[in-house]
């Protein structure tokens, strides 16, 4: 299984959440990410990753990025 | 003449200040909503003999109680009982802004939406079916471009037609279980004479609002719905999220349905991201963050430089015509003295600076129209997250540069009370802009060809100080609590020039309103106290100025500058910072006498530390109350006690540090 805070830049679906703070989890999904998400990583870690899903950029801390799990769809 | 109200929403960077400016012209303030600090701007047009007052929200994704900024748009379109509520949405990306309508469907509000940016989804080839939207939905879809106006003389219309009656507006089904649980909830707080619509509060219910639940906590309510809450989490455990994902799986059965993307047979690397590969690189984004704080101070003295020393002639010629003029009418010494000495003197010495603050603000409107700002949150992320904090908090910091008071109350916007507090005592450390005339002002006697950089120095010390405070303060009160950042990074846009100039015009007004009243009671007060007693010549070490800056000289001798008038020009700047170079301007003498009289107490050395110290210690007396306000007491009390104290260090260490080696 790979974390989104681990993987290259490219496409990716979400195959998990778990992270334990409730408020992290809740501005995720108010911002339309979910699991089963397709989404696109266009800057990696070291540091925050960004991330694309439809006409949304968004920005994760690293911290964050570890609890998302994801399956890469394209190599 | 008739009165309607309407509120303008909308998530972050949907456009959302442009359609204001579009709809209400200049007929614009901005003021506090009672109760709270948050800033709204509230504007007003006629249209048909009817005059609108529109209230523009801050931009929200949700009305959750998340953040303060959420809890307080939510109290408003629920209190304020507007006529219309206009949802701006980004036409580029409709399916998450329409989430925010969801929520105002819940709030049962008279919803029009402004699919805002049309010209942008076309040139990408989104089309969107707004009639079918509208019959899907129950409100209306009027399509804009705000920064070309179109579409506004149609939305303005939309909204003379729909604030005259209430809209029956669509209902989303979250399926029998759901539906059974709000029901059962409904019926259960339907007569607590809530302000918010039942189902609405149910459903804050399930997502575990925990405002909503304390309110019911206090009427012995909770457990009964904790109980159908419970019930529900047996058929689905993750019940909030679950609510948030019919929300969206609704949105996206609509968007699906009414827009068609054109498909193209090569996608062009989008503009945004292509910027984005540079800005937010590990190594190029904070390079390039860096860039651009530096060229911002150097175009802040390159151009504004030329206007300030037009505003300075234009004062010292007033000052000797108004002293000619008065002595002419045979007016007392002590009338001539107020207004040229005090008056004219120290009023003037903080005006002069009037350019470079306006150009200062209109740079950070650029930055933050373009998207700039997200990016520079983002770039910093790694380094905040050293001392404890997240990219977001930079959002706060970089505000402060302009006022540590907005600065301050914009915390709101971060999600954990440590955060908050971390940025709060940083942020007093960001150079606001009521330092700048300080800076101007010494740079320009004793670093006249590298005013540039010794400027942009004093930014990064500030930020380090900030920094450094933030690390402190964690280690020693907020030791176990980590956050982490999450946040939307807009696509670029090329700043709207009448966007900025609102803006910068706002804040230098501010600026201007507080040099003609408690800057100008700051100066008058000092004027007497330089003018009395009479035995005294003006402004000497024997009047009550010199007196009570004496009783700072031996604390500031070790920093370099042990004279009495530094010591009254800091003590002065407790009130406002402006007032250091207006106290200047009156005990020495005036615009044109104080270089002079300047280059006679200060060395170089003493002059760059005389600047650590203001712009270490707290910047004003409404900085203090605005912590009071958002921390606490505590917290204010420790925020003066420690700034003032790093100020001192600071000069001294550096003073000295400078004695021994320069």
């Amino acid at each position: 299984m790979l974390r989104l805070s681990n993987v290259p830049v490219g496409k990716y679906r979400i195959t998990g959440i778990s992270m334990d703070c409730p408020g992290a989890r809740k501005r995720l999904t108010t911002l339309g990410i979910f699991t089963g998400d397709e989404i696109e990583v266009t800057k990696a870690s070291p540091g925050p990753v960004i991330f694309k899903k439809g006409g949304t950029s968004v920005g994760i801390g690293h911290g964050i990025a570890m609890h998302i799990s994801v399956v890469r769809l394209e190599t | 003449m008739e009165e309607k109200n309407i509120i303008l929403t909308g998530n972050p960077n949907t456009g959302k200040t442009t359609l204001f400016n579009a709809l209400t012209g200049l007929h614009q303030k901005t003021g506090n909503w009672p109760g709270v600090t948050v800033e709204i701007k509230e504007g007003s047009y006629v249209y048909r003999n009817t005059r609108f007052k529109v209230i523009d929200l801050p931009g929200t994704y949700s009305l959750t109680s998340f953040t303060e900024d959420e809890k307080i748009a939510r109290e408003i379109l629920v209190k304020k009982s507007a006529d219309a509520v206009i949802v701006v949405a980004d036409s580029t990306n409709l399916e998450r802004n329409l989430y925010l309508v969801t929520l105002m469907l819940e709030l049962k509000q008279n919803v029009i939406v402004a699919v805002n940016m049309y010209d942008v989804a076309q040139k990408k080839g989104i089309n969107i079916d707004t009639v079918q939207m509208e019959n899907i939905l129950g409100v209306k879809f009027i399509k804009t471009v705000a920064n070309k106006k179109q579409g506004v003389e149609e939305l303005k219309e939309t909204i003379y037609d729909y604030s005259a009656k209430k809209n029956e507006n669509a209902s989303l089904h979250y399926g029998i279980e759901a539906e059974n649980a709000i029901a059962e909830i409904e019926s259960l707080i339907n007569d607590i004479g809530s302000p918010y619509p039942s189902r609405f509060f149910a459903t804050r219910l399930i997502e575990k609002d925990p405002e909503f639940i304390s309110i019911l906590e206090k009427k012995g309510l909770y457990v009964k719905v904790l109980d159908i809450i419970r019930k529900l989490e047996e058929i689905c455990p993750d019940i909030e999220n679950f609510i948030i994902e019919k929300r969206y799986g609704f949105i996206h059965g609509i968007a699906k349905e009414c827009t068609k993307k054109e498909s193209l047979l090569e996608e062009k690397i989008e503009f945004t991201a292509r910027l984005d590969k540079l800005f937010t690189h590990s190594f190029t984004g904070g390079a390039i963050f860096l860039f651009f704080m530096w060229l911002t101070f150097q175009i802040v003295f390159t151009i504004g430089g030329p206007f300030a020393k037009i505003l300075h002639y234009l004062f010292s010629f007033a000052g000797t015509k108004i002293a000619q003029l008065l002595d002419i009418n045979g007016l007392p010494n002590w009338i001539i003295s107020l207004f040229t000495d005090g008056i004219i003197s120290g009023l003037g010495a903080i005006i002069v600076f009037l350019p470079n603050i306006f150009l200062l603000f209109f740079i950070f409107a650029a930055l933050e129209d373009s998207g700039y700002i997200a990016r520079a949150a983002f770039v910093t992320d790694r380094v905040m997250h050293k001392v404890g904090l997240h990219g977001k908090s930079a959002i706060p910091m970089l505000l402060g540069f302009g006022c540590n008071v907005p600065a301050i109350m914009s915390t709101r916007t971060l999600e954990t009370k440590k955060d908050r507090i971390i940025t709060i005592l940083a942020l007093p450390f960001m150079s606001c802009s009521a330092r700048l005339p300080v800076y101007l002002l010494f740079t320009g006697v004793f670093f006249r060809k590298n005013q540039g950089t010794v400027l942009f120095s004093l930014y990064i010390i500030g930020i380090i100080a900030g920094l450094l405070t933030a690390r402190i303060f964690k280690t020693v009160f907020f030791k176990s609590e980590s956050s982490h950042i999450i946040m939307e990074l807009p696509p670029y846009h090329t700043p709207e020039i009448k966007n900025m100039l609102i803006s910068a015009w706002e804040k230098s007004y501010l600026f201007l309103r507080k040099a003609g009243t408690m800057i100008f009671a700051g100066v008058f007060v000092i004027w007497v106290l330089s003018y009395f007693p009479l035995s005294a010549g003006f402004a000497e070490r024997e009047s009550y100025t010199g007196v009570i800056g004496s009783f700072l000289v031996p604390v500031l001798r070790p920093a370099g500058f042990g004279t009495w008038q530094a010591g009254v020009a800091l003590m002065s700047g407790l009130v406002a910072k402006e007032l250091v170079v207006g106290t200047l301007g009156t005990v020495l003498g005036g615009t044109q006498k104080m270089a002079e009289a300047l280059s006679t107490l200060f060395t170089p050395a003493s002059a760059y530390a005389f600047m650590l110290m203001t712009l270490l210690y707290i910047p004003c007396i409404a900085t203090v109350a605005v912590i009071k306000q958002e921390a606490g007491i505590k917290w204010a009390l420790v925020a003066t006690v420690w700034s003032i104290f790093t100020g001192w260090l600071a000069a001294v260490l550096f003073y000295q540090a400078a004695r021994l080696f320069l």
